[in-house]
């Protein structure tokens, strides 16, 4: 029995799978996995050519039936997790790559917080000790048995740090590897004249902005690309066409949920770049006299997602406001209203107009949600 | 999976809604999500048209549900595969079908 300890194997798996492959070749078999040491034992047997693949799943269930029937089958299996191993050559089916994508994301989260903290602990501490370099004259340091102590903490701090770094760097590798084509927008390069529009608040009525690309479309101007940053719609002159755009809204979206839109034929044009708040934009080309294509064309899908709309920007709306609120009531509370320099003046009055946008968004979405309720029930 | 789960996926989803049915169906073989589209249009004569939504909405709830498992092939495209739980629960649902479509045809005449 041989035993090996790889404290964190589950935080880049390919290469803990290249490892294990390796080791049978070399004549050491995977026979069990310490989740909580981190251990692997293996035993000795003859050299063997075999694939090792590690999957985590919660639901615990026994391998899929297609994944058994392209030669794969269990080594270990051990809560969630399950080592696998497949000897034939060459493989049609593999196992996916979601649940270790998702459990490694809410680790990342998790020591992306912890980092955060870290740092601010660390920046003092920091200019602490070069105080101490630079010039002990200005400190006072006091002779403590306590000393290494700190400085064991403080390692551990930066060791955290550089995990984080690393862990998302390998994650992010990770992601375009297995899920490539489904993050990436479809490219589109204009051939010919573009010209640029703008649209404000143009994600708070979703439907105002599907008619308005399908019309742009309808007259032969194509849509090309949205900026990231400001409200530009960039588009291409061309022939008329029958084009349906989906502006889609969702909390969260994985790897699934570009790739199953796209093998439906439709094209990604936009879609955010955070990773919750997702809105995009698609599109879909189609015949007279074809029904216009849709995401969904159930009423309780649709009424489901117009809800979700309006959640988003009321919770949108309420975070603006509350910020703003804020920086008013502080402003107020420093300097009382009638006592005041010009200068702060300006500020209140600028706040003040700030307060529009979110309004303006509340209008837009209150309108919208009028627009869709009269469309359904009506 | 024990029984207690079995039982509480059973209050939840039955009876079906059609959707959620014709896309478990049409899982008596492994397909990708498009194909999943394409075998409820084909099965329905074209009565039945899901959009992709629709077909992504449902897959992820049954997933989270452990009714679906999803694998790869070899350009890495997902695969939906029914799970044991989920052939449980199209047993069921099948069984109160049945029921349904008997006493449809013994009453039937009654509406006529």
């Amino acid at each position: 029995m041989i035993k090996k300890w790889r404290p964190f194997w589950s935080y880049d798996v390919e290469k803990t799978e290249r490892w294990l492959s390796s080791s049978a070749v070399d004549g050491k078999k995977l026979i069990d996995v310490k989740l909580f040491s981190r251990i692997f034992v293996f035993e000795e047997t003859p050299t063997e050519q075999m694939e090792y693949q590690v999957i985590f799943d919660k639901s615990q269930n026994n391998l899929a039936t297609g994944l058994v029937s392209s030669g794969w089958e269990d080594s270990v299996v051990k809560g969630n997790w399950k080592f696998v191993n497949n000897r034939t050559d060459p493989i049609h089916a593999y196992p996916s790559r979601e649940g270790i994508l998702k459990r490694n994301r809410v680790h990342l989260l998790f020591l992306t917080g912890l980092s955060f903290l870290y740092i601010f602990q660390l920046i003092p501490f920091i200019i602490a000790m070069l105080t101490i370099l630079f010039s002990p004259d200005d400190a006072n340091v006091v002779a403590s048995p306590y000393w290494s102590l700190t400085f064991l903490y403080f390692i551990q701090v930066i060791g955290v740090i550089i995990f984080t770094i690393y862990m998302s760097r390998n994650l992010l590798a990770f992601e375009r590897k297995f899920f490539k084509t489904s993050v990436s927008e479809n490219e589109k390069k204009a051939a010919g004249e573009t010209f640029t529009k703008w649209r404000f608040a143009w994600m708070y009525a979703p439907d105002l902005l599907e008619n308005w690309l399908s019309k742009m479309a309808a007259e032969g101007n194509h849509l090309v690309s949205v900026s990231k940053v400001w409200p530009a719609f960039t588009f291409e002159k061309g022939t008329p066409k029958l084009i349906s755009y989906v502006q889609d809204f969702q909390w969260k979206t994985d790897p699934e949920y570009v790739e199953i839109h796209k093998s439906a034929d439709w094209k990604l044009r936009f879609a955010s770049k955070s990773w919750l708040f997702k809105y995009s934009i698609w599109e879909k080309e189609y015949e007279l006299g074809d029904m216009k294509p849709r995401f969904t064309y159930d009423s309780t899908e649709k009424k489901a997602q117009v809800r979700k709309v309006v959640i988003a920007s009321s919770i949108l709306v309420s975070y603006l406001l509350g910020i703003l609120f804020m920086a008013l009531w502080m402003q107020f509370k420093v300097n009382p209203p009638f006592n005041q320099y010009f200068l702060h003046q300006i500020l209140i009055v600028l706040l003040i107009i700030s307060s529009l946008s979110p309004i303006f968004i509340l209008t837009r979405t209150f309108l919208y949600a009028l627009r869709m309720r009269k469309q359904y029930v009506g | 999976m024990n029984r207690l789960t079995i039982k509480k996926i059973i209050e939840t989803y039955i009876p079906m809604t059609e959707t959620a049915f014709y896309i478990l169906l049409s899982l008596s073989e492994p397909r990708h999500g498009y194909g999943i589209i394409k075998h409820v249009e084909e099965i329905t004569e074209g009565r039945l048209i899901l959009g992709s939504g629709t077909i992504y909405g449902t897959l992820k709830k049954l997933q989270r549900d452990h009714i679906v498992t999803v694998y790869a092939d070899e350009l890495r495209k997902t695969i939906y595969e029914i799970s044991d739980l989920g052939k449980d629960l199209m047993n069921h649902e099948i069984e109160r079908l049945k029921e349904l479509h008997t006493n449809a045809l013994k009453y039937e005449e009654e509406f006529k």
